[in-house]
């Protein structure tokens, strides 16, 4: 037996080694071409040759996906990436935005179950679904104040919030627990219509277009809400994290200011923020807090602004900029950090006000926005189009990603005649999926070709992905039973649910679409989607 | 008695081969680190390595040079998997430019000797050749056979289909 290695160890010669070699093969019987096939995979595939912890480490650096997709290169690495150690890790390391954005806690399903929960939402795909009638009544909401996409409605964890309008009666914000299905109504004092809600897993605070806010924790629905007088009604954002709220306010040429209300002390304190000024010529300058984050626990704001330098007055042609600045609340202190800002073009500006919204990522701490930036058109466009940028803000660092900052701007098809009411709107970047709504169904679709190659699907399921899925496009299709225009559709998302509004303000009409991801819960009302 | 930064240690490989190294650059490995405070005189006894041969362990070596100034590493860096990159700094990046025989005896040489930092390295540059390949490429890359039987093969064909580059 060691005879071979022997006689091989003589001969340096390439050639001569590979020709013994071959003619050692050629001898060998099919069974025992396949046992040297596997002896020398040993001798190659890390892993074989590493030590199983090792190859574990190894698999903390993939993506997720990869862990499923490279299920198929043997039977080695199905039998190591589906094991409950390697997945849990992949799961982990895409599910970790803040426990709030999850109907439960991500501690609770096994991690197979969640891998599979996680691959429904990247499909479009989910388990159960509900459609809620919610009153309306509106007739303000083509005028609406505030410049976010659409602040009269909240998702939070399991609960929703939406504004009910009745035109001879004050509004009521309803909050519905999608688990339970059990709904409180939080009434307001005055017929002024509500205008922005925000939800957090202990508060719901709302503002009417008075300028009032009203706060009530959702521990006590039998108490009436504490409600506020604010130092303006020109809202621009708002937004609450814990028992906090933050309003900011449209800006002023020389200052920003906030209120920040905390719920615990029932105490509202109106924060005043110097505005940097770029050029020093204050009456051509503006700027628009379009979006805030608030952190109860380390007492920061991080504010998003888009700034506005008018350069030629006459064809109204404007410099735009988009920046972040963060302030400390710590105590009666202020402090300014964090600040950055970065040039979006040129634009003229229209009648629309800058917008942002904001999504949680895979990434702890890590926001997407997109914001919109305005109708507006550029020398180059004959058409007013709404320019989206997507931007990603890392809290932890607390700045917004370069890598993710080229100033890539997305610019729907040019509409020859105006336009299209079918047209697809760019709505939600959520993770690294991209949602679209079109009229009848939703597009998910995303840049990571590889989130549909899995094994872990049952037949039915299977076959309902494949039939929703537009190989040409690489995207999957959600049809929903609306075939409203998608400029009356909002689209909210967190970890387990797929929230889709539309409203026809002029109807007077709401229907709520709501879609669980999460395999293993199970929501009172809920049927099995039954997507075809 | 030599000052601690002159000391030197003789460590023999799993072939016989002794090599004589700095004693600061030895350290880089827990396990050496460990034998030298458990053996007391460091310098006359020399430390078997076992499992490794010469030429890995002289590879593992020039890396230990490399970074025998670095800092130890925290505990907290161990615990925060979540945001994991496989960037690798170029000087590493060039010193794993081996072939693939020469990458995994380094990746289980460090992980015997207990060189966390060289493990990281091996293990981001053994993901980052897994990374953005097609389960096919993997295959080549690593010679490694397909054995699924022809249905398990189809069933996989089949869900991967529509994921396949067009």
């Amino acid at each position: 037996m060691a005879e071979i290695p022997r006689i091989m160890a003589g001969v340096t010669n390439k050639q001569d080694r590979l020709a013994m070699l071959e003619a050692l093969v050629d001898d060998l019987t099919v069974e025992e071409r396949r046992a040297v096939s596997t002896f020398l995979c040993r001798k190659n595939d890390p892993l074989h040759i590493l030590p199983i912890e090792v190859v574990i480490q190894i698999t903390t650096y993939l993506r997720f996906e990869d862990v499923w997709r490279y299920q198929s290169v043997s039977r080695q690495w199905r039998f190591i990436l589906s094991t409950d150690e390697v997945l849990k890790s992949a799961v982990a390391r895409w599910y970790t935005h803040s426990a709030e954005d999850s109907a439960r806690s991500s501690g609770t399903t096994p991690p197979r179950a969640k891998a599979i929960h996680i691959q429904a939402l990247r499909t479009g795909l989910p388990f159960t679904t509900r459609i809620i009638e919610a009153p309306y009544k509106g007739d303000r909401g083509v005028d609406v104040v505030t410049s976010q996409v659409d602040q009269s409605f909240a998702l939070k964890g399991h609960r929703i919030a939406y504004a009910n309008q009745p035109f001879y009666d004050s509004p009521y914000v309803t909050v519905h627990d999608l688990i339970s299905g059990e709904k409180s109504h939080h009434r307001t004092t005055a017929r002024e219509h509500v205008c922005c809600i925000t939800l957090t897993s202990t508060l719901i605070a709302y503002l009417n277009f008075q300028g009032k806010l009203y706060a009530q924790s959702l521990s006590d629905t039998s108490l009436d809400p504490t409600q506020l007088r604010l130092p303006s009604s020109s809202y621009s954002a708002f937004t609450a994290d814990g028992d906090f709220c933050a309003i900011a306010f449209e800006a002023s040429h020389e200052q920003y200011t906030v209120a920040l209300y905390d719920h615990r002390q029932q105490h509202l304190k109106e924060l005043v923020f110097p505005c940097p000024q770029l050029h020093g010529r204050e009456d051509h300058e503006v700027a628009f807090p379009v979006a805030m984050l608030l952190n109860a626990k380390e007492e920061t704001i991080d504010m998003f602004c888009v700034r506005m330098l008018a350069v030629d007055e006459a064809p109204r042609l404007h410099d735009v900029y988009f920046e972040h600045r963060r302030y400390s609340f710590a105590g009666d202190e202020l402090h300014a950090s964090h600040y950055h800002r970065t040039a979006i073009g040129p634009m003229k500006r229209q009648h629309h006000l800058p917008c942002a919204d904001m999504h949680p990522t895979g990434d702890e701490g890590v926001y997407l926005f997109r914001a919109s930036i305005m109708y507006a058109h550029t020398k180059d466009f004959q058409h007013s189009l709404p320019f989206n940028i997507v931007l990603c803000f890392d809290r932890r660092k607390g700045q917004l990603e370069e890598r993710y900052f080229t100033g890539e701007i997305l610019v729907p098809r040019t509409v020859e005649k105006g336009y299209d009411p079918d047209e697809p709107i760019d709505f939600i970047l959520w993770k690294d999926t991209h949602i679209r709504a079109h009229p009848g169904h939703l597009e998910f679709s995303t840049e990571n070709a590889d989130v549909q190659a899995s094994l872990s699907l049952d037949e039915d399921r299977y076959e309902t992905l494949e039939a929703n899925y537009d190989p040409r496009n690489r995207r999957f299709l959600l049809p929903t039973s609306t075939n409203s225009s998608p400029r009356d559709h909002n689209l909210f998302i967190n970890d387990t649910f797929l929230v889709l509004v539309t409203e026809e303000f002029f109807k007077g009409t709401r229907d709520i679409y709501v879609y669980c991801f999460d395999p293993g819960l199970e929501c009172e009302g809920f049927v099995d989607a039954g997507v075809r | 008695m030599a000052s601690e930064a002159e000391q030197t240690v003789k460590l023999v490989s799993s072939d016989n081969v002794e090599i004589v190294t700095e004693r600061k650059v030895a350290e880089r490995s827990m396990l050496i680190k460990n034998m030298i405070e458990d053996l007391g005189a460091p310098g006359e006894e020399p430390i078997p390595i076992m499992n490794v041969s010469e030429a890995v362990l002289r590879k593992v070596l020039e890396w230990c040079t490399h970074h025998k100034n670095d800092p130890a590493p925290s505990q907290d860096d161990d615990a925060d998997s979540r945001k994991k990159t496989t960037d690798i700094e170029d000087w590493d990046q060039k010193f794993m430019q081996v072939d693939q025989e020469m990458l995994f005896e380094i990746i289980l040489a460090a992980n015997y000797m207990d060189i966390k930092a060289l493990l990281d390295v091996g293990c981001k540059t053994v993901a980052n050749m897994i990374k953005g390949k097609s389960p096919e490429e993997i295959r080549k890359t690593f010679n490694i056979q397909n054995d699924f039987t022809p249905e398990e093969e189809d069933q996989i064909r089949r869900e991967n289909e529509w994921a396949e580059d067009r």
